[in-house]
């Protein structure tokens, strides 16, 4: 049994951050928590993780800037924004950016477990892409 | 017997002779034809007035000269030199016209070169006096004239024809022509060829009648025929008169023309306070015919006392004018408009007050701007709003989705796990759906943007949503789309919106079951393209049709009032306008217009 994917939470919303730990932690994943950008990236130098949940505006440094310097530190990371708002321009980005994603909150769990394991599956190999998820997991 | 008659009586001759060329000469400085006239006759008629006055005189002195016996040299020489004088007059006459003929003007010495050379023979040749006048001035003199008038005559055929002085011209011309020979060629006996030949002696025995009654009839004809021709002046002065009647008259209906079209209304008021004029555009906005108001007192047309009470009028006198002010009308109908109103004091010639002029502009369409301008500002201020409290409300709905989540997680399959707290989390998963649906749907209406305009086809616009939506069993949607619908600018995300807000409208108006018809075509003026979704549902109350696209305004149990007032935003957007009104038969009919181009 190969190891635990190691996941990063990052959101300022700590009880946002502790109920989707403890659901993804119960669908055995190892997660690791982050309540604003720089403990982001802190943790990030720390530990190899496989996919980053982050939310876009945060206080002192937002999603977006903190996923430059993610992809600096792992250029291979794979990174899913989560926001209140679906702005066109995200939209925009995500399609450009294979490996950016973004899901509309409150989170329509089944869908964003799914792109989750869509996403590892691709990382470590062992399955071809499934079906292309709509981003926002939404209807 | 005739002959001596005449011979006898040559001074009454003389007396008439004289009368009618003096009578002609006075006749036409009575008349004082303007030297600006069309006819160029006016211009050198004075010559030949100037010539009939001193012929005349010399008549008359010819005939006291017969009835006193006066019979010297002397007095020979003096009676001659008058003839000269007026005989210079008619030359000078004579050339001028005939030059408006001709074009080209006579050497100035001509005239006075041939009068010195006659008075030089009158003092010396020793010959009859007269005859040098006669031979040299008299002769040429008026065959010049006769010609002049003549060529006169041919110059202005169509317009003398007109005036029916043609014949005038043409017996003047005949009678000058006679007159030149009889005066200017039968002369006293002269001792050389041909004054010895053909003379008043010899003209006596030939014909029998003196040529002085020949030439007394030519003269009363020729004042005749210039009398009468004289009348083109006066015709031309009543020409002017009428062209200046018409100028005055159009200029009349000109600047009633102008007061008519004016756009805003224009009402004068005379000192009485009784409106002496309204326009067209102050009867249309005040719902009257102009016969209603002329005359009536000015305070009809407001509310009773506004004028006095607000002191309008006394200011108005005061000031003299007043600008911008704002009042109430009341029209035909008893609706108040507002105006604006601008005036000021008219003013006879003495300076006192002859009335008021004052321009009005209706202010319901600058009010309606007004609300629309405070509409998009509450607009602006909702967007902002919402959109705070659509991502906070977001975070805090995403927490609590997923502790639901969660927890059905944590019970699946566990024995505690029944069915009802199953349903339950299921109903707090879907609550929350819903609360976040309401909010998307607050978003889109208030953070509507600007339309992105591309150039969009309309008809594959709507098949392609329709496609997507899901038709109820019992809904029949068909539709009648015009052959050829241009491309026009409009953001296809947003009117796609439109299309389905108003079409899952209309479905579940029918409560999903009914006739759904949507046609597309371009109206008759081609600027737009209409769309018109007609249901088969209940209809819409008459109150509501306006307010359906109201924001928050919603006659279903679940629904946040949010798609029609969306709609009408991007529409209006896009420059279009969006109405409902209930069909002839059933149902309901919501109705876009688009225009083909870009406003």
């Amino acid at each position: 049994m190969r190891a635990k994917d190691k996941i990063l939470i990052v959101d300022d919303n700590e009880e946002l951050c502790q109920n989707l730990a403890d659901i993804l932690e119960l669908k055995g994943y190892e997660i690791s928590k982050a309540y604003d950008g720089y403990h982001a990236i802190e943790s990030m130098k720390s530990k190899k993780f496989s996919v980053v949940i982050m939310d876009i505006k945060m206080p002192g440094i937002n999603g977006l800037d903190t996923l430059k310097i993610l992809k600096q530190i792992n250029p291979k990371i794979s990174i899913i924004l989560i926001t209140a708002f679906a702005d066109d321009i995200f939209y925009k980005e995500s399609k450009k950016n294979n490996d950016l994603k973004i899901v509309q909150k409150p989170i329509d769990m089944d869908n964003f477990l799914f792109l989750i394991e869509d996403i590892l599956a691709q990382k470590n190999g062992a399955l071809p892409q499934s079906a292309p998820l709509k981003p926002n997991g939404e209807k | 017997m005739i002959k001596e008659l005449f011979t006898r009586n040559l001074d009454i001759i003389f007396l008439f002779y004289g009368a009618a060329f003096f009578g002609m000469g006075i006749a036409i400085f009575i008349k004082q034809p303007s030297k600006e006239s069309s006819f160029k006759l006016a211009q050198p008629i004075w010559l030949l007035a100037t010539f009939g006055i001193i012929h005349g005189i010399n008549e008359w002195i010819d005939m006291i000269t017969m009835i006193k016996g006066y019979n010297s040299h002397a007095w020979d020489i003096i009676t001659t030199l008058i003839l000269t004088v007026s005989y210079i007059f008619l030359f000078a006459f004579g050339l001028r016209l005939s030059a408006l003929h001709s074009n080209k003007s006579v050497n100035k010495l001509t005239l006075p070169l041939i009068s010195s050379v006659v008075i030089l023979f009158i003092f010396t040749s020793g010959q009859p006096v007269s005859i040098w006048p006669r031979y040299f001035l008299g002769f040429p003199a008026g065959l010049l004239s006769a010609f002049g008038i003549y060529f006169y005559y041919r110059d202005n055929k169509k317009i003398l024809k007109l005036l029916k002085t043609r014949g005038y011209f043409l017996i003047a011309a005949i009678t000058m022509g006679v007159y030149c020979v009889l005066g200017g060629l039968i002369t006293p006996k002269g001792d050389f060829y041909p004054a010895c030949a053909i003379n008043y002696n010899s003209f006596l025995n030939f014909f029998g009648i003196p040529v002085q009654l020949l030439r007394g009839i030519c003269a009363i004809i020729l004042s005749w025929a210039i009398y009468n021709i004289l009348a083109i002046f006066s015709w031309e002065s009543i020409s002017h008169l009428k062209s200046a009647l018409e100028e005055v008259t159009s200029a009349k209906i000109y600047i009633n023309n102008i007061l008519k079209s004016i756009i805003d209304t224009l009402i004068v008021i005379d000192s009485n306070s009784k409106i002496k004029f309204i326009n067209n555009a102050g009867c249309q906005i005040l719902g009257y015919q102009p016969e209603e108001l002329i005359g009536k007192p000015a305070t009809k047309l407001f509310k009773k006392g506004t004028l006095l009470k607000n002191k309008i009028l006394r200011n108005l006198i005061k000031k003299e004018s007043l600008n911008n002010y704002e009042v109430d009308c009341i029209t035909k109908g008893k609706d108040k408009i507002p105006m604006l109103f601008s005036g000021s004091i008219m003013k006879n010639k003495n300076g006192g007050v002859n009335g008021i002029v004052a321009i009005g502009t209706d202010l319901r369409n600058l009010k309606n701007l007004q609300e629309k301008l405070i509409n998009a500002e509450k607009f602006a201020v909702m967007g902002k709003v919402s959109g705070i409290i659509g991502h906070e409300l977001r975070n805090q709905l995403a927490v609590m989705r997923n502790a639901a989540y969660y927890i059905k997680m944590r019970l699946t399959g566990k024995p505690d796990a029944d069915d009802k707290i199953i349903k339950n989390l299921n109903a707090l998963d879907n609550e929350i759906k819903e609360a976040d649906q309401l909010i998307n749907n607050i978003l889109a209406f208030s953070r509507t943007k600007l339309p992105d305009l591309k150039p969009v086809n309309l008809k594959k616009v709507l098949l392609r949503n329709i496609e997507k939506i899901v038709c109820p069993k019992e809904t029949v949607l068909t539709t009648e789309i015009d052959e050829f619908i241009p491309e026009i600018p409009a953001d296809e995300l947003q009117i796609s919106r439109v299309f389905i807000n108003i079409i899952l409208n209309a479905l579940e108006a029918m409560g999903n079951v009914g006739t759904l018809t949507i046609i597309m075509k371009v109206s008759d003026d081609n600027n737009y393209i209409t769309i018109r979704f007609e249901d088969s549902g209940p209809g819409i109350k008459e109150g509501n049709k306006e307010k359906i696209f109201e924001p928050f305004f919603s006659t279903k149990e679940k629904g946040t009032g949010l798609g029609l007032a969306t709609s009408k935003l991007i529409i209006e957007a896009h420059g279009g306008s969006i109405s409902a009104e209930n069909n002839a038969a059933k149902g309901a009919a919501i109705i876009i217009n688009l225009p083909v181009k870009p406003r």
